[in-house]
């Protein structure tokens, strides 16, 4: 497990050297927030994108839900990075991903709705999970292939197992 | 520096550690030596004890909410008891970092 931990940090550097300054990507899968200016609407109270009930329906609305810096082609700090690779790891390519550097009202919800000051935050069928260093902790010692196997989600980790196996006979 | 003397005696007071390294990581982050804005966390305690890892990371924020409100940007934790150091006394490798804060349209 942690040989491919490792990879995953070696793969972050390698994204980052060829990534270049300019043209971050502005689009995400399903970020919900991106619409008309959702900022705009008033201070994040009532219908802004940092109430609890905005943050409630992003969390709720997808099994995997992922707030971070950047996107997940394009992750802009380490820590948010690192949970892209580990979900990518186990194969988990489709997930909600929402980008807190685009929307400093969702920024402050997100931290206000789980009590938790940093970013990145990984929610499971909308119960929050922890930031990048409890979902490494979770990969490492076999957690998050039980919590996908909740969520009817197979970890590609699985198959990996299987596949060294039958290399073995 | 300051903030990592208060980080220090915080944590002490809350945790009673049995090995505590707090590490200003600000320096991986594209900020010059000493800004103490990204810092790592290792403290053994045995306040620990039967809490899972989201538990215990409550635990250390709780004692740091004031630096979390102002200006610690980023906290790395790891959070063990004094049985599981012993086994395993090893840090995971720190991801690398992407300049997350250089792409904030403004610094808070």
């Amino acid at each position: 497990m942690s040989r491919l931990v490792r990879v995953a940090w070696r793969l972050a550097g390698a994204t980052a050297a060829g990534r270049g300054r300019a043209g971050r990507a502005l689009s995400q899968a399903g970020t919900g927030t991106g619409g008309g200016g959702g900022g705009a609407e008033g201070g994040g109270s009532g219908s802004g994108s940092g109430s609890r009930e905005a943050v409630e329906r992003l969390v709720r609305a997808h099994p995997v839900v992922v707030f971070m810096k950047g996107s997940p082609a394009q992750p802009l700090c380490g820590f948010s990075n690192a949970v892209v690779q580990i979900l990518r790891l186990h194969g988990v390519e489709d997930y909600r991903a929402h980008d807190v550097l685009q929307d400093p009202d969702l920024r402050q919800g997100i931290k206000n709705y789980s009590n938790w000051p940093t970013i990145p935050q990984v929610y499971l069928n909308g119960e929050f999970v922890g930031g990048c260093d409890i979902l490494l902790q979770m990969h490492q010692n076999g957690d998050l292939v039980e919590e996908l196997k909740k969520l009817g989600i197979r970890s590609a980790l699985l198959d990996a197992e299987k596949e060294k196996d039958q290399d073995k006979k | 520096g300051p903030l990592a003397r208060a980080i220090r005696a915080k944590l002490d007071a809350a945790l009673q550690p049995t090995h505590l390294q707090v590490l200003d990581e600000s320096p991986r982050h594209g900020g010059p030596p000493g800004a103490e804005t990204h810092f790592a966390v290792v403290v053994v305690s045995g306040h620990f004890s039967g809490l899972s890892p989201l538990q215990r990371h409550r635990l250390v924020h709780a004692a740091l909410r004031t630096e979390l409100a102002g200006p610690l940007h980023a906290l790395a934790i790891v959070a063990r008891t004094p049985q599981q150091w012993e086994s395993d006394p090893h840090v995971p490798p720190r991801p690398p970092c992407l300049g997350g804060s250089k792409h904030e349209r403004h610094q808070d």
